[in-house]
């Protein structure tokens, strides 16, 4: 029985690790697409800004504008899906304490109830 | 002689169970690190909010005039796009016959001439779109960088760029989840 749960929990542990480096592994992997549409973008732009032929000072405003913008965009957007990630990670790690907490409430109760009786030491 | 030592550390009772942080500290946390890296870092963060701001303010640019509208069309409807479809058709042909007469390693004479062919065709097709896209410069230029159709431009070039970002990672997580239980 023991040998049975201590394997049950062995795959759980297992299973959460391999969920977590999952999870780790697509948020690198957004981190880095995200920062390759970023540079992609950055190399764009400026041949836009040339066709349209403005004089340099506009030129060089509206690069700097929408190289600002696209940041901000891609920045926040890695923000809310890392955000959204450790919100998920946290509430299923509260969850889990939780639960432990009730358990080990439940076991703790046990030898107390037994000492009520009288010369119970 | 009995005496009340103090509880350990850990927690009462559970000591081996790590306790977490109540929402409202990690809210208080996030706060603190958020500010702290803005203080750090002024550049990047500045570079944030002008971002934000442009996004908020400039908007999809402003609206082209009656006056420029029409100078755009006439530009924009000088375009010869019948003579780009033709020069991109005979360099698709040429292409073709070129890699059909060719050999593994080798070009024999009639090769040689339709890869000449195919050179000239290509010429041909680089000349033409070259001219298109001077003349639709000419037509952008009559609109301006902050018209709605430069902005529009801009923007549909970063979309181009975020899907291509996401179609990357997702492929990317896709062969990851396949090939980490592989072992590979």
């Amino acid at each position: 029985m023991a040998m049975r749960s201590l394997g049950q929990r062995h795959r759980d542990e297992s299973t959460a690790d391999y969920v977590i480096k999952m999870l780790i592994n697509v948020l690198i992997n957004f981190s880095m697409g995200m920062v390759m549409c970023l540079v992609m973008f950055a190399f764009g732009l400026w041949s836009i800004v040339k066709s349209c032929q403005p004089n340099p000072l506009v030129a060089v405003l509206a690069f700097v504008g929408a190289a600002c913008a696209a940041f901000a965009f891609v920045a926040s957007h890695l923000m809310a899906l890392f955000g959204a990630a450790a919100g998920g990670v946290y509430g299923l790690a509260k969850l889990a304490e939780n639960q432990a907490r009730l358990q080990n409430g439940g076991q703790g109760q046990q030898p107390r109830m037994q000492c009520q009786r009288p010369h119970c030491d | 002689m009995n005496v009340n030592r103090p509880p350990p550390p850990g927690g009462a009772g559970s000591g081996q169970l790590a306790r977490l942080l109540d929402p409202a500290d990690v809210g208080q946390l996030v706060v603190n690190g958020a500010r702290a890296f803005a203080r750090r870092h002024k550049f990047i963060t500045g570079g944030h909010v002008l971002g934000l701001l442009v996004l908020v303010f400039v908007g999809s640019g402003t609206r082209l005039t009656l006056q420029q509208q029409r100078q755009h069309h006439e530009i924009m409807d000088t375009i010869d796009l019948q003579a780009e479809f033709d020069a991109s058709q005979k360099h698709w042909a040429a292409r073709n016959a070129c890699q059909a007469t060719k050999g593994w390693f080798s070009c024999d004479g009639v090769c040689q001439r339709n890869k000449q062919r195919m050179e000239q065709a290509e010429m041909v097709l680089t000349d033409v779109r070259k001219e298109g896209q001077a003349r639709m410069s000419d037509a952008k230029s009559i609109a301006g960088l902050t018209s709605e159709v430069g902005v529009e431009e801009m923007k549909d070039s970063f979309w181009q760029c975020f899907t291509a970002g996401k179609q990357l990672a997702n492929r990317q997580s896709m062969w990851d989840m396949f090939s980490w239980p592989c072992g590979v």
